[in-house]
């Protein structure tokens, strides 16, 4: 590695943020995640995921779930993205949040923002999701059976919720 | 906890990401799907002053089929394997392994050229191309095109023969015979985590005798490995629970595994033997 570090040149960039079209001024090292905290004021996407992985930052980029922890800003420049803060109206996401308040899984838990958004991005890509699916998207998030076991019902209320909805 | 700062490349071409990289070398890193490379970047583990973004560069998504191999271009993503990325018994192998890269966010952006390149002797894709003899073409611009087999390719723990100025282009593998059976197992926290321990065997059954069998283990040792001896052992045979055993036995008499935390290497013998059991059982029985 070289002695000087860069001296960063800040990046213009616009996207698509739950609906709304946003232009805004990032460092190439503003992740995904910090943009939408700091420079589009949407508090709802953790900073960070905690654990190895991010799980709790997943938002939709172009539909696809991703971890915006994970992701630099200025890559998403052209995207549409959608959060955890988006509006209701919103068929499949409204669909998620009745069913994660419908079975009592946990609000107050970070990682509950990310739940929401994976089993958005899941449904969205196949709204007919197995158990199986449903057991592949929390493999590994839980510390405590209750926890698992509420989300996971959650997960499939929610997909006969979105497909009542359609 | 942001990364260091660095000074952001979006090339549109390969070539573009070449001449970049050519110029700044060591100081450099490819991003694909980051995976790995933001939480090391995040953790000052890695701390390029360049980041050469692939993401806009065209037609490097669809892996394709020509001449009898599968060519994975550098952005086809973990999810792009999910339900068989080609006809017949490697679509089904791709398919089967592609969900232990991650959860599904991971699986969304990550790709498996990058999975490659970063030679986490865990990974699965890793497992898979030394397994099924994948070669590997990496590219620079002073000295053009190289292709390495995989079983040559990685040198240890995250460390493989390419040099900083080169980049994966495209791995290949061959298309196995129609026939072929494969099995697969891992033992890790969770189903989409990496392992401490992996085993993928491939093998053709014909009269009741196994051949070109295949059986590489993963997560244990540096870096991917077959098992010759072993294979030589399952192919001498008739398929059975008796050789299986023996098999597993020989497998983890031969692994010398690395340190990782909370287990010792009399566990990862044990852990190997296991795996490498369940999957010949799967690949044989």
């Amino acid at each position: 590695m070289s002695g000087s570090r860069p001296v960063e040149r800040k990046i213009r960039m616009s996207f698509e943020v739950n609906g709304e079209a946003l232009t805004i001024v990032v460092e190439p090292r503003t992740t995904l995640a910090d943009a939408l905290r700091e420079a589009c004021g949407l508090a709802g996407t953790p900073h960070t995921g905690g654990g190895e992985c991010g799980g709790s930052t997943t938002v939709l980029v172009d539909g696809e779930p991703v971890f915006a922890s994970l992701m630099f800003a200025v890559q998403a420049h052209g995207t549409s993205v959608r959060t955890v803060d988006a509006p209701a109206g919103d068929r499949v996401l409204d669909a998620v949040r009745s069913a994660f308040k419908e079975h009592g899984a946990s609000r107050s838990d970070p990682s509950m923002a990310g739940y929401v958004m994976q089993s958005v991005g899941a449904l969205e890509r196949n709204p007919d999701l197995d158990d199986e699916g449903v057991e592949d998207l929390l493999a590994g998030g839980f510390s405590h059976e209750g926890q698992y076991d509420s989300v996971a019902a959650a997960i499939r209320t929610a997909r006969t919720l979105a497909k009542r909805a359609a | 906890m942001r990364p260091a700062a660095f000074y952001y490349h979006a090339p549109a071409t390969i070539d573009e990401a070449l001449d970049l990289l050519a110029v700044h070398g060591a100081d450099a890193r490819i991003i694909a799907g980051g995976q790995s490379l933001v939480p090391a970047m995040s953790a000052r583990l890695a701390r390029p002053a360049h980041l050469i973004d692939i993401n806009r560069v065209a037609h490097a998504e669809r892996p394709a089929v020509a001449a009898g191999r599968l060519r994975i271009p550098p952005l086809a993503r973990h999810i792009d394997f999910e339900s068989g990325v080609v006809e017949g018994p490697l679509g089904h192998i791709l398919a089967a392994l592609h969900k232990h890269a991650g959860p599904l966010p991971v699986l969304m952006r990550g790709t498996f050229c990058g999975a490659i390149a970063h030679a986490d002797p865990a990974s699965a894709w890793c497992l898979a191309a030394v397994t099924l003899n994948a070669e590997i073409t990496v590219r620079s611009k002073s000295r053009g095109v190289r292709t390495v087999p995989a079983a040559t390719f990685f040198e240890t723990i995250e460390v493989t023969v390419a040099e900083d100025d080169e980049m994966v282009v495209e791995v290949q593998i061959p298309l196995p015979d129609q026939f072929v059976r494969f099995g697969f197992s891992k033992v890790a926290p969770h189903s989409n985590h990496y392992g401490a321990a992996s085993c993928l065997c491939v093998a053709e059954i014909d009269d009741r005798r196994a051949f070109n069998v295949r059986l590489g283990v993963g997560a244990v040792e540096d870096v991917p490995r077959r098992l010759t001896d072993v294979e030589e052992l399952l192919e001498r045979a008739t398929p059975g629970i008796a050789v299986i055993r023996e098999a597993a036995a020989l497998a983890a008499s031969f692994v010398s595994p690395i340190e990782q935390p909370g287990i010792n290497a009399r566990d990862q013998r044990e852990l190997t033997q296991t795996v490498v059991r369940h999957a010949l059982e799967e690949a044989l029985l």
